[in-house]
């Protein structure tokens, strides 16, 4: 996925402004985290039988303006109302080169998250280290804006070039109707190369 | 999951029939540990008329705790904002300084219906009048020897320490109330405002002060105890485990809670005639059990009978024990007065 | 302690948000000096930068009584959250004056000096318009309210309204049993108990600091027997629940007591000694009989017992004891009088069993209260057995004939022997021992010197009148003189035990029961005489005993302010009139209100009167100043409260307040030219002289030294421990009394105070043999007052409830909530989480879906007064025909801020204003009329709510 080089002060913060409008996007599938890499056995006995990271998939676009990385999610949203979990969404990037997707890393690979939830007043950083397996770590450095438009979620995060490292990113998508959180969500099957345009 | 590995185990004896309900230890709780913002509607320490609904609405019926055979935690229904109610909201300002001129009284904000809080059903009991029941039961969290919110909490956030408490890292925890869920008390609150889950925390900086816990320290119905389940001497042993008068609350939940209970007796029953009948108990036996498993009846017995002893010109070592002839023989090893921890001479302030 | 070690190490890491909540720069003694009883709960009040933090029990107190549980931690959740109204939304931080209309809620900032300045203009003009007892306060019990109020109305001249009329915590029944103010056992007594009848108590909400004794009394042995309508929360931990029907109460005592005469269990000894039941009654005209009746002269209140085989022998009213006298207590005796006559006399003791016998048996009181019969018995039996306690709230005596009820609660102990020992007597409430707090603040000047001269006036004055009456007790003796005092005030007169020395200003207002304020200035004539309200069984209508008592100067010098005496200028300190007074704004707004020129609230925080008023001034609240909780015998300790923070805002504590509206005063006049005025009694009084007047030239500003002076002068008196100062009190935050002083309410205690003992009253009178201060001078249950032989009411008597208030199916209860005191703590926000944060009633399943009403539903209750709206709450423990309004809800917390209170008509009975008859007799917070509100009829109906 190509990182579109833009100028500073584009409006890139803005998740439905006219300058992601110009920018292609690639449509990611999304699949459940998985199941038996829960983190316990309560998450698995409560979910045993309970779908959960049903979005299929998500369009994502990056761009940059040779400080900071901009990423861009958008999703359908599920209208239902739930007055207890919000709905959320991460840019994942692997740690040491590469982690897996599908249970968010693990141990010996984490992935770092950057956080995105709505209603929370500023994004967080996280250290994962399988589903829902996290830890914050700072995340000063980040920024994201979400909001909802014709029944669909856009979101940019923002963060240091150099912090996104490695050149790979994936996605995950939290359904707050669904009561997601933690290791429930659907996340990317594939990590996404991020081709840094030529200046 | 990991195994906690407390080298000893606080707990507490909460005894029912002197209880009465005047919530002075949520209220001590409260003001000591939750006014700030996201906390209003937290009772980490609440009082319930029981039977009843309490706090959160039903949550007798909301899962949680571990399978009896396997051990394995149970799914449960995280309580929601509504089912805790409570936290309101009032119109001071239009009442007192709106010039409304009576058309506005003071009252809590918000929707009417379905509304809630964590007192709400008190003194309205179950039966029928002159027969109706109920009595008053604390609660706060279970510091449980094998806590499901532990073990349902991805993060890592919960842990037991070394004196049995069960404490959350507010750093760690994301909020993602599987704790909530899996606690089959449901103690466990959701800050909205902080997106962490918070309860008890066994008032552990005054624990490591030596002074006791407020819901002990303050409760005026010398109604608490706490100690350490393994000293033999003191009374919270005593109590669990030599006499069996005080049992935990739903032992049918396997998260081996630390928190006890003697429990309740209650006023003979009336016939229709209303003379007294002495073979009905007014509590039903099902539902004393219901809460506090088939041992509720011989704990009650023994009670009962050592109550018999003494108005017959006997001693009793158990009522002895609960009667707590010395305000300390409630506060277990923590009885510094937290008033000498004053950091500075409390010089009378000049004004 | 091993933990300790351990645990900081496991401890440590992020929880340091937690560790820093619980850190503080200082701690400070406190207590909540309000209208609370038990109250005097000894705090440690935590302050971090200047704020209260909050408040912890210091659980402070040394075993009393080896064997006895100790009185830790005193305390309840009012008070554990106190510091949270501290800074709430209803604190008031500046003076505010009304625009627009009374009550319409629209209030402008002013300063304090142009508030007094208005204040004291209006002052000036009633002074010279109509005198200074037209301006008028209520008081409120909080000692730093009361005594800084009272010493400006003494120094203006002014009127007050005896707030105990007002409120009617007054055990009628007792005080026209024993000639006392209640007799209160130390809470700790309780524990002594064999049999603890909770009887018109709810300690379970109203004595939590206290209640342990009666659980920790039950695991020591005792039986718990609670007896009320409801199912009520003291239920919980009783062994027995008597469900009696509503109002009926006296009916069950007598039948206890009958059962007791009739199986020969009652202590008849002790009735022989302690009661007049041995006394002789003539049978011509139910009086007793008299020594002027016998030889023609002398006492009228000499009265006479039967001695077998020896004929009438006279009561000996210097002691109670017979000396091993038999003396009769049935039969039928002739005796001849001074005229020659022949009458026949009986025994008090006769013409009760008879009528027990009669009316009373445990088969005939099922009847009347739908107790079982073996109920009645089984617990007699007990009673007569047992250490018997009967808990009595301020309950009974709010019903309409709860005099009756209490009477008949005095004679079941009387029958059984329980009073004077540990563990038994009956109890609600008094005061006293810190005689210091009113003479420092009323003798000549400061220092020692001026308290010995205070001190010996006291003594000079007993000792008159004992010289006058060698059989009369001190009680008696400071009784009297407090009678007397109350008659001299209108004359300026200075009365007996107030002797203040040379002074150099004239002071002393007057006082008067509210009753009379009520029915000429209230609108009340019209309720009180209302057919069916009041007690259908009467000859005459309530205005002709009005009249009557009026007439035969019964109350001369108390019955004012008359009609023609228009109020100008209401001045609340702490009170609450509108909330207070059964009746509430429906019966004060139409009628008081439009003749006050002024209404102030002086207050820290905005009361339903407030909301009335024009002007609120911000007053300290207690973390605020330096105080003292009143006193009471359930705990003997003195408790000091200090100023832990400044005044919030501009708020200022009363000394200030009122010296500084004493000295506006001063000055607006001297703009006007005005030098003197006379009060009512024709004393001059200078403009000029009240800031000194009312400072001692400033001696009463220093907060330190004033509150110094208090703890000194109650040791001088002998009350404290000697070498008990300001300084002390800072050390242990609290101090056991030695002895109890000259109070009235004190002395009622009747009992030596001792160091390693709980306290049990009337010790005095059973091992002592001192007599009671009644007219009888004995535990009276023949009371031969013309109105109560009227009434049929000269023995103890059962009575219904009447209909005050119209005839409907309902009877609405009272009683204090758990979670508030009075009003107190109504906004305070943590308490307000502890329930369903608004006012509402208690309803029986069954009358509810009668009406249609589900739990949480709002409701109209309603009766001929007026009617309220509130919600539902559907409980199956309250009794079917039963309603419960818990008290202490602010008007405003009602829709159109109107509470239950205004469905109360507001009843008085009419028996209160007898007098001229030994102890009954009006003294200040004790013999006067008293409002009742207990079991007003009504009914309730669903109101359609339209949900947003």
């Amino acid at each position: 996925m190509k990182v579109e080089r833009v100028d500073a002060g584009q409006g890139l913060a803005d998740p439905w402004g006219q300058a992601w409008s110009a920018l292609p996007a690639t449509t990611v599938a999304l699949n459940p985290v998985d199941y038996e890499a829960q983190p316990n056995r309560y998450i698995r006995a409560a979910w045993k039988d309970r779908p959960y990271g049903q979005t299929v998939e998500a369009r994502v676009a990056a761009a940059s303006d040779g400080d900071r990385l901009y990423i861009r999610v958008e999703w359908p949203d599920d209208p239902r109302p739930n007055a207890e979990f919000q709905d959320a969404a991460s840019a994942i990037f692997p740690m040491n080169g590469t982690g897996a997707l599908a249970t968010m890393g693990d141990p010996e690979k984490p992935l770092a998250l950057w956080f995105w939830e709505d209603g929370r007043p500023s994004p967080l950083r996280l250290v994962s280290r399988g589903p829902g397996v996290f830890r914050k770590d700072d995340g000063s450095e980040l920024s994201a804006r979400g909001a909802c438009n014709n029944g669909a979620w856009g979101v940019v995060f923002a963060g240091p070039e150099a912090v996104a490292g490695k050149g790979k990113v994936g996605v995950a998508i939290w359904n707050g109707s669904n009561e997601e959180r933690g290791g429930l969500a659907a996340v990317s099957q594939d990590w996404l190369q991020l081709e840094t345009a030529e200046e | 999951m990991t195994a906690p590995t407390s080298s000893r185990q606080l707990a507490w004896v909460f005894d029912l029939n002197k209880c009465i309900g005047c919530q002075t230890c949520s209220v001590a709780c409260k003001v000591l540990w939750t006014r700030e913002d996201g906390e209003k509607q937290q009772w980490w320490c609440s009082v319930n008329t029981m039977p009843g609904l309490g706090t959160p609405k039903d949550w007798e019926s909301m899962g949680g705790g571990r399978d009896p055979q396997t051990g394995a935690p149970l799914p449960g229904h995280q309580p929601t904002r509504e089912e805790f109610g409570g936290g309101f909201d009032y119109n001071y300002e239009e009442v007192f300084y709106g010039g409304t001129g009576g058309k506005a009284h003071l009252e809590p904000q918000g929707p009417r219906e379905n509304r809630w809080a964590m007192n709400w059903d008190e003194d309205q009991g179950a039966g029928e009048w002159p027969n109706s029941y109920y009595f008053y039961m604390p609660r706060i969290c279970n510091h449980c020897s094998e806590p499901t919110c532990m073990e349902a909490c991805p993060t890592g956030a919960l842990h037991k320490t070394d004196d049995g408490l069960v404490l959350r890292d507010e750093e760690v925890c994301m909020g993602d109330r599987f704790c909530m869920e899996a606690c089959p008390y449901k103690k466990i609150y959701f800050n909205y405002e902080r997106n962490v889950s918070q309860q008890c925390i066994g008032c552990f900086p005054r624990i490591e002060a030596g002074v006791a816990p407020v819901c002990v320290r303050q409760c005026p119905g010398r109604a608490v105890f706490i100690g350490f389940l393994d000293d033999a001497e003191g009374p919270v042993h005593k109590l669990v485990k030599e006499w069996n008068v005080a049992l935990p609350l739903h032992p049918e939940a396997g998260t081996k809670p630390n928190v006890y209970y003697v429990p309740p007796l209650a006023p003979h029953r009336l016939r229709d005639d209303m003379s007294i009948d002495h073979d009905t108990p007014r509590i039903p036996k099902e539902y004393l059990e219901s809460l506090f498993g088939p041992e509720v009846h011989d704990a009650l017995a023994t009670l009962k009978s050592e109550m018999e002893t003494v108005r017959s010109g006997g001693s009793s070592e158990i009522l002895k024990t609960l009667i707590a002839y010395r305000w300390h023989e409630l506060l277990g090893p923590f009885t510094v007065d937290p008033a000498t921890l004053t950091p500075e001479p409390t010089a009378h302030q000049e004004t | 302690m091993s933990t300790t070690a351990d645990s900081s190490a496991v401890y440590s890491g992020p929880q340091d948000l937690y560790r820093k909540k619980w850190e503080w720069d200082g701690v400070f003694w406190g207590t909540h000096c309000v209208d609370c009883y038990p109250g005097n709960c000894p705090m440690r009040v935590y302050v971090k930068d200047g704020m209260v933090l909050r408040e912890e029990q210091s659980g402070s107190f040394d075993t009393i009584e080896p064997g006895v549980p100790d009185f830790n931690p005193m305390g309840c959740q009012k008070g554990a959250a106190w510091s949270q109204s501290l800074y709430g939304p209803d604190r008031i931080m500046y003076p505010l004056k009304r625009v627009g209309e009374r009550g319409e809620g629209r209030w402008n900032r002013v300063t304090w000096d142009e508030a007094l300045a208005d204040i004291a203009d209006r002052i000036i003009d009633a002074i010279e318009e109509d005198g200074p007892q037209t301006i008028v306060h209520e008081g409120t019990p909080e000692m730093a309210t009361v005594i800084p109020t009272n010493k400006f109305f003494s120094v203006l001249g002014g009127h007050g309204l005896d707030l105990n009329g007002s409120i009617n915590d007054f055990s009628i029944g007792l005080y026209e049993t024993f000639g006392r103010f209640s007799a209160v056992s130390s809470a700790d007594d309780w524990f002594h108990s064999e049999v603890v009848l909770i009887w018109h108590m709810n300690p379970v909400y109203t004595r939590i600091p206290f209640y342990h004794f009666i659980a920790e009394a039950r695991y020591n042995g005792a039986e718990v027997i609670n007896i009320s309508p409801d199912i009520n929360p003291s239920h919980v931990h009783a062994d027995y629940q008597v469900p009696i029907n509503g109002g009926t109460d006296a009916a069950f005592g007598l039948a206890l007591a009958q059962v007791m005469f009739e199986e020969n269990l009652a202590h008849w000894d002790f009735i022989r000694e302690q009661t007049d039941l041995s006394f002789l009654v003539r049978t011509d005209n139910w009086r007793y009989l008299r020594q002027t009746d016998v030889d023609g002269g002398g006492l009228e209140d000499q009265m006479y017992h039967w001695v077998p085989g020896e004929g009438v022998r006279p009561a000996d009213r210097g002691s109670m004891f017979l000396k091993g006298v038999d003396v009769a207590l049935e039969g039928s005796y002739d005796v001849q009088l001074a005229d020659g006559s022949t009458v026949t006399v009986r025994p008090a003791f006769d013409i009760l069993r008879e009528k027990l016998n009669r009316e009373f048996t445990p088969e005939k009181q099922q009847a009347i209260t739908g107790v079982h019969p073996d109920v009645v018995r089984s617990l007699a039996r007990k009673i007569a057995t047992k250490r018997t306690n009967i808990m009595l709230g301020y309950n009974a005596c709010k019903y309409y004939h709860g005099d009756l009820m209490e009477r008949a609660q005095a004679l079941v102990l009387a029958a059984s022997g329980n009073w004077g020992r540990k563990g038994t007597g009956i109890r609600c409430w008094a005061s006293g021992m810190h005689d210091g707090a009113f003479i420092a603040t009323n003798k000549p000047g400061p220092g020692a010197a001026n308290t010995e001269i205070v001190l010996s006036g006291r003594d000079a004055a007993i000792s008159a009148m004992k010289a006058f009456d060698p059989t009369m007790t001190t009680e008696i003796a400071v009784k009297r003189l407090g009678q007397m005092s109350m008659k001299m005030q209108r004359s300026g007169q200075r009365p007996g035990l107030d002797q203040r020395g040379a002074d150099e200003y004239p002071t002393g207002s007057t006082s008067s029961p509210p009753a009379f304020w009520w029915y000429w200035q209230g609108g009340y004539n019209e309720r009180w005489n209302k057919e069916g309200w009041g007690d259908d069984s009467l000859p005459r209508t309530f205005d002709e005993y009005f009249q009557e008592a009026l007439a035969k100067g019964w109350w001369d010098g108390m019955d004012h302010p008359r009609t023609e005496e228009r109020p100008r200028i209401l001045i609340e300190c702490g009170g609450n009139m509108l909330r207070r007074t059964r009746g509430g704004k429906t019966a004060l707004l139409p009628t008081l209100w439009p003749k006050l020129d002024l209404i102030v609230s002086i207050d820290f925080r905005i009361s339903q009167t407030g909301l009335y008023s024009d002007y609120i001034l911000p007053a300290a609240q207690h973390y605020e100043k330096i105080g003292f909780h009143i006193p009471t015998p359930h705990l003997l300790n003195l408790t000091f409260s200090d100023k832990a923070a400044p005044p919030a805002g501009e708020s200022r504590n009363e000394w200030q307040i009122f010296h500084a509206l004493a000295s506006m005063i001063a000055k607006r006049a001297r703009e006007r030219g005005l030098e003197e005025y006379n009060d009512s009694t024709g004393q001059a009084r200078r403009y000029a002289n009240l800031p000194d007047a009312y400072s001692m030239k400033g001696f009463l500003l220093d907060e330190e030294r004033l509150n110094d002076e208090q703890i000194r002068d109650s040791a001088l008196a002998g009350t404290l421990p000697m070498g008990t100062n300001l300084r002390t009190l800072r050390e242990k935050g609290h101090v056991r009394f030695v002895d109890w002083g000259l109070s009235p309410m004190a002395l009622a205690q009747a009992s030596p105070i001792k160091p390693n003992e709980t306290h049990a009253p009337f010790r005095d009178n059973t091992e002592q043999g001192t007599p009671f201060p009644t007219y009888a001078r004995r535990a009276q249950f023949y009371i031969d007052h013309e109105w109560f032989l009227e009434a049929n009411e000269a023995l103890p008597t059962y009575k219904p409830n009447p209909r005050s208030g119209g005839d409907y199916p309902l009877g609405m209860t009272s009683g204090h909530n758990r979670w508030s005191i009075h009003t107190m703590n109504q906004g305070n926000w943590v308490i307000l989480g502890t329930h369903r944060g608004e006012p509402n009633v208690m309803v029986n399943p069954d009358d509810a879906a009668a009406r249609g009403v589900a739990d949480d539903d709002l409701i109209r209750v309603f009766n001929d007064v007026s009617s309220f709206l509130v919600r539902a709450k559907v409980a199956p423990n309250v009794r079917p025909g039963q309603i419960i309004s818990y008290n202490g809800w602010a008007g405003f917390q009602y829709k159109d801020w109107s509470g239950a209170n205004e469905i109360e008509p507001g009843m008085v009975k009419w028996i209160g204003f007898a007098g001229g008859y030994g102890h009954l007799s009006h003294l200040g917070a004790e013999w006067q009329p008293v409002p009742a509100d207990r079991w007003i009829p009504c009914d309730f109906e669903k109101v359609q709510e339209v949900h947003q």
